[in-house]
């Protein structure tokens, strides 16, 4: 927290090592999260492309309440949430998603995914979005059922009820890939 | 055991991770985002006619004044101990070869994490959690091993470190000597000052060290740091981080650094200590540093 508040400091400055530095910490968590959520290494990659360049933008109107760890995280999420909007994706039937894929015209810049990866994030792409979001960001984010009900604006209860009913679905689907 | 059975764990274990060129890509795009929102060093100097004329007849008093100001302050000096500046101990700590530094939150007896960091061993060592319970993470990057410990624990985890980590961590080193957050001071850009605490009782609670203040505005609220500077080194000893929130409000203690600069030695002994001798490490090479600062070998050659 206090690093990240040093690298902030430094970065308002417009010292380029500084934003590097956070670059390279959380990158990889930030498009863990995004790949989550969205089943495409290509779609991911443009998130965290985009999330990052706007951060390095507006980074001296910021103002932090939280970790940047959070602030970053969370900015994925609703960078996320946009593209679902402007795709027009629906909460998807457990019949229409196919194994992660990438749209990526470029296989160098996707990213790298074992076999057991795209099963798990082929099976999370079933649940409807919101259990996706919260299964990834207690999980994958470390975020606690209470910042989550705070992000999204609903109770604790409703996080642990979408989190359970998410888990116990993608056990399901799992099961049922196994069997094939 | 499959996927299902264990799906907590497998998603957290679940890691994408970035490719050379997409760091690129995205790298360059955001030094160009963050040059653009950079205000240039030059804006607000652009003067109107009124200045222009102006400012000859201003420049008169105020060189007088600033010679009267620098007669002052060369007279006083002379009499005074002597005065650190920010550039100084940020010098000071670029020059710095291994640091420990422990943090605290509040008023606890143990620190919340403890690194140490060695630049001419190229390793990085964590400590977290206390007593019993603590945990170190050594990265030792000449040998691109990490090890952990716990400290209740008898056993030492291995996990060999991927070239592009050992790069990350071998450039992350120079970060947590870092421990200031700027090199100089400018008012005029961005309000930050520097000045030696008054009263000398403030640099008696460390002994051997002067106190100096360093405080930003950002946005509305306002960040202090109390840094304790070695009087003699320029390294700073302790470093208070206190925040308000608006120019109103009363500064609160945010937290403490303690920074100690062991030897070469000392960290090896503490890393031996803690994850066992160097033979352990299944014929890797151990730590050497250059011939020259091995006594047993010029010993030898003797």
């Amino acid at each position: 927290m206090l690093e990240d508040q040093r690298l902030l400091w430094r970065l308002r400055r417009g010292d380029k090592e500084a934003l590097r530095s956070i670059y390279e910490k959380y990158k990889d968590n930030m498009l863990t999260v995004a790949t989550s959520l969205l089943h495409d290494a290509g779609s991911a990659e443009d998130v965290l492309h985009d999330v990052f360049v706007s951060f390095a933008m507006s980074v001296r109107k910021i103002e932090l309440h939280s970790s940047l760890r959070k602030y970053l995280i969370t900015s994925i999420i609703n960078r996320v949430r946009d593209r679902f909007r402007t795709k027009k994706h629906h909460i998807v039937e457990l019949d229409e998603v196919g194994p992660i894929s990438s749209d990526s015209e470029s296989p160098e810049r996707s990213a790298i995914l074992s076999e057991e990866s795209r099963l798990l994030t082929g099976a999370l792409a079933r649940l409807p979005l919101e259990q996706q979001e919260t299964i990834v960001l207690h999980l994958k984010a470390d975020m606690k059922f209470k910042q989550i009900a705070q992000m999204q604006g609903i109770s604790i209860s409703t996080v642990q009820g979408r989190y359970r009913y998410g888990l116990s679905k993608l056990r399901t689907i799992l099961n049922g890939e196994m069997k094939k | 055991m499959n996927l299902a059975d264990n799906l907590e764990r497998s998603i957290r274990q679940f890691q994408v991770t970035t490719s050379i060129e997409m760091d690129k890509r995205i790298l360059n795009d955001a030094f160009a985002a963050l040059e653009e929102s950079t205000p240039e060093e030059s804006a607000g100097l652009g003067r109107t006619v009124r200045q222009i004329v102006v400012f000859p007849r201003v420049m008169k008093f105020a060189v007088a004044a600033a010679v009267a100001v620098v007669a002052f302050a060369l007279f006083f000096k002379a009499l005074s101990p002597k005065t650190i500046e920010l550039s100084q101990v940020y010098q000071a700590l670029q020059k710095a070869e291994n640091l420990c530094v422990s943090t605290y939150t509040d008023a606890q007896a143990e620190p919340v994490q403890q690194v140490w960091a060695s630049r001419t061993l190229n390793v990085v060592m964590n400590k977290t959690q206390a007593g019993a319970q603590a945990k170190f993470d050594l990265f030792d990057i000449p040998n691109r091993l990490k090890k952990t410990r716990y400290l209740a624990l008898d056993s030492v985890g291995t996990e060999r470190l991927a070239p592009e980590q050992a790069i990350r961590l071998e450039r992350s080193i120079s970060d947590i000597f870092e421990l200031l957050p700027f090199a100089d001071v400018d008012p005029a850009r961005d309000g930050s000052q520097w000045s030696k605490v008054p009263g000398e009782d403030m640099g008696a609670s460390v002994r051997g060290t002067q106190a100096y203040e360093l405080t930003w505005p950002v946005e509305g609220s306002s960040y202090k740091c109390r840094i304790f500077v070695d009087a003699t080194s320029d390294l700073p000893r302790r470093i208070e981080y206190y925040f308000k929130e608006n120019q109103q409000g009363q500064y609160k203690f945010e937290s403490m650094q303690v920074a100690a600069y062991p030897s070469e030695k000392e960290i090896k002994l503490l890393i031996r200590d803690i994850f066992g001798p160097d033979q352990d490490r299944s014929g890797e090479p151990g730590y050497i540093s250059t011939p020259e600062h091995r006594p047993q070998d010029t010993a030898e050659k003797k």
